[in-house]
């Protein structure tokens, strides 16, 4: 990168570096550090409710520091609160954040601020941007994705949940499923049926429901790596303002694609605090000379084809990165991240499950190794989440190379 | 990233594809008409990526790749490389020293050494030029500093893995465009999501090693960090290539196993080209080696 054009955001650099000194410590150096902090590498909250209550507490309330000091929202309009500047400037920050020990801001970012956000500052009419982003970026309010459904998983365009017109509105009756965060959020994006006449990806509507309404219940779905991150959302005769209508009746899909490729752009790149540890060289390398392997040819071999595969997943997220907030949309081409994310994490979980042999399913109290079960039982929901392995190939296939369509 | 254009580069993009896929005999005066000089005098490392992915895409076998290791050594005018023994064209009239590099180590040869102990190599892949130099040869350690060594040997992996990529997309164009005119059971290969799948596959690594090739280019970063960058790309080059092959292969059915397919010579060219200066193996032992030793495995900045 040419450092000649950084000048205007060398003060913005030192605006981020001043605002970040005031608020919060320097992350430590020394972070990965075998048998040191918490044993996890799940990529799934396991905290009892409270604790997790606590930590998104903490989330909000950093965010609402963030926004405050004009870091909120670096890249939004400023009618909405928002710095109106660059993708680079965002990228900057990200950066020099990261130095710092701050909270985790993955309950509100992943979903809300990543992928509903851009969706309603495209697709939303001003009053319902004055009334939500703000306070989106404020960290008072959480979003979630109203979208798959127990006959609608893949095959998105098959919802059944049915919005019907009412004199002032619309009615939603129906039920989602696979809904993460709906426990800790005020409003959801919900796809429901307009036209069930008409052919399935033009008979949908995209609508903004305020999850506190009548009619809505939010239910936990427990996992077997542990925790309950995602729900079953039940929507009875739920009243929803016309005004909270995202686009146009029956143009529901176009909406929906606005929102699933900033959820695939995401996704490839996001890190939890379990899952960042592992992803890390010196954890993995410290973990085979723990685990008595570290004179093992084999497992040196497949432990530095991983890395290399990391590191090489990693520039790639970057390049993706650099295109998307230099204003480019996110294509298809996100499908390749997300792809290789789930892949990496999967070989990870294997590799450590074979040098931790039998120490993975019973737990001794040793330091890093029973642990890992966590992130071997999350594994199969890296393949699944924000679009199925099987969805992202077809849509590469497709897209990208332009391979003939399947019979329908 | 670069001081070219993006116009100025999709369009020597094409001019290299033109210029390699024409008759290597004219390839320095092609190349030369074509301006080569300024680009590479604009962004060294681009040019670099670009002309051995236009070589890799041509399935053209050239001594482009000497030009990188001489000007990364400083070598005079004359200077041939042996990349541990191989070299990848008979010495043409005027050659003066052959440089033999290795990993570690770098000797000089007078010429009137090598001209007698040469054979073509009659490997698998036949289209290749490249000759073997008999392993008593020797010589004289070259004169140069381990950097420079290390930044010459990375400069060449980062020149073939920008090759075996342009290898993987004509083999992948191949398989895209077989399995879109084959049809079975009444309908083209690749609407099969077992062929689409397979494909899509094959694109993911090919674009995941472009990425670490292009970070493995930036210049202004500690030499040990350059060399471990460029040996994670040529084991990922490595790799993607095996990868990449056994789709393709598969997805074309017995017809590629034949000669009559054209996609043996992406198969054969890809395999020789990974063996060259360290194989994807040879590489991760290395990596794994030094990961373990606590070698700082930290990516370059390439944002």
């Amino acid at each position: 990168m040419t450092t000649t054009e950084a000048d205007p955001l060398a003060a913005f650099a030192d605006e981020a570096r001043a605002f970040l000194d005031a608020h919060a410590e320097r992350r430590s150096t020394d972070a990965v550090i075998w048998g040191k902090g918490e044993d996890h590498t799940g990529y799934f909250s396991e905290d009892p409710p409270e604790v997790e209550q606590a930590l998104v507490d903490q989330a909000r309330a950093w965010q609402r520091t963030r926004y405050e000091n004009g870091f909120g929202w670096i890249t939004g309009p400023e009618a909405y609160g928002g710095r109106e500047l660059s993708g680079v400037h965002d990228l900057v920050y990200d950066q020099i954040e990261a130095e710092y020990d701050v909270p985790d801001t993955g309950v509100l970012s992943l979903i809300g601020l990543g992928m509903i956000g851009p969706t309603i500052l495209s697709h939303g009419r001003d009053e319902i941007k004055e009334l939500y982003l703000p306070a989106m970026f404020r960290g008072e309010v959480i979003a979630c994705q109203l979208f798959s459904e127990p006959g609608a998983g893949s095959d998105l365009a098959g919802v059944q949940t049915r919005a019907s017109r009412t004199e002032d509105g619309w009615v939603l009756r129906g039920q989602k499923v696979w809904t993460s965060v709906a426990q800790h959020a005020q409003i959801g994006m919900a796809l429901c049926r307009t036209d069930p006449d008409a052919p399935k990806h033009k008979g949908i509507t995209a609508f903004l429901v305020d999850l506190s309404l009548p009619g809505v219940e939010v239910r936990p779905l427990r996992q077997m790596s542990g925790g309950a991150e995602f729900n079953e959302v039940f929507l009875t005769d739920v009243h929803v303002p016309d005004d909270h209508r995202l686009g146009e009746v029956n143009g529901g899909w176009r909406v929906a694609l606005t929102t699933l490729m900033n959820e695939r752009a995401s996704v490839g790149n996001e890190a939890s605090t379990g899952v960042a540890r592992v992803l890390s060289d010196g954890f993995l390398a410290a973990l085979l000379h723990e685990s008595g392997h570290g004179e093992d040819a084999a497992a040196r071999r497949r432990l530095a084809e991983i890395t290399a595969d990391l590191t090489a997943a990693e520039y790639l997220n970057r390049a993706t990165i650099r295109r998307l907030r230099s204003g480019a949309q996110p294509g298809p081409e996100a499908s390749v991240s997300k792809l290789l994310w789930a892949q990496n994490l999967t070989r990870i979980a294997h590799l450590a499950a074979e040098l931790v042999g039998p120490r993975l399913t019973a737990d001794t109290g040793e330091w890093g190794t029973f642990s890992w079960n966590e992130l071997l039982l999350s594994a199969p929901a890296f393949r699944i989440l924000g679009g199925t392995e099987e969805i992202m190939k077809n849509i590469l296939g497709e897209r990208v190379l332009g391979l003939p369509k399947e019979p329908s | 990233m670069t001081a070219l254009d993006a116009q100025t580069l999709a369009s020597v993009r094409v001019s290299l594809d033109e210029v390699l896929a024409g008759t290597p005999g004219d390839l320095s005066s092609a190349l030369a008409e074509l301006g080569w000089a300024d680009v590479v005098e604009a962004d060294r490392e681009t040019a670099a990526v670009l002309l051995f992915g236009a070589q890799g895409r041509a399935l053209a076998s050239t001594r482009l790749l000497d030009d990188v290791v001489t000007h990364a050594l400083g070598s005079p005018e004359g200077t041939v490389v042996a990349y541990a023994g191989i070299l990848l064209g008979r010495p043409e009239e005027g050659t003066e020293q052959v440089v033999v590099l290795d990993e570690n180590a770098a000797a000089v040869l007078p010429i009137t050494e090598v001209s007698g102990r040469l054979q073509p190599v009659r490997g698998f892949d036949r289209a290749t030029t490249w000759h073997r130099l008999d392993t008593t040869a020797s010589g004289e350690p070259l004169d140069v500093s381990a950097e420079t060594l290390a930044l010459a040997v990375a400069a060449a992996r980062r020149a073939l893995t920008a090759e075996i990529v342009g290898v993987c997309e004509t083999a992948l164009a191949m398989a895209v465009s077989h399995t879109t005119v084959r049809h079975q059971y009444g309908r083209p290969l690749a609407s099969f999501q077992a062929v689409r799948h397979a494909l899509a596959e094959a694109h993911a690594a090919i674009e995941n090693t472009r990425a670490t090739l292009e970070a493995a280019g930036v210049a202004d970063a500690p030499v040990a960090t350059v060399a471990r960058a460029a040996r994670v790309a040529k084991h990922r080059a490595g790799t993607t290539q095996a990868l990449v092959m056994r789709h393709v292969v598969q997805v074309h059915g017995a017809m590629g196993l034949t000669l009559e397919s054209d996609v043996h010579r992406a198969v054969t060219r890809a395999a020789a080209l990974d063996v060259l200066l360290g194989s994807s193996r040879e590489l991760s032992t290395r990596l794994g080696l030094d990961l373990l030793s606590g070698a700082p495995a930290e990516p370059i900045a390439a944002i």
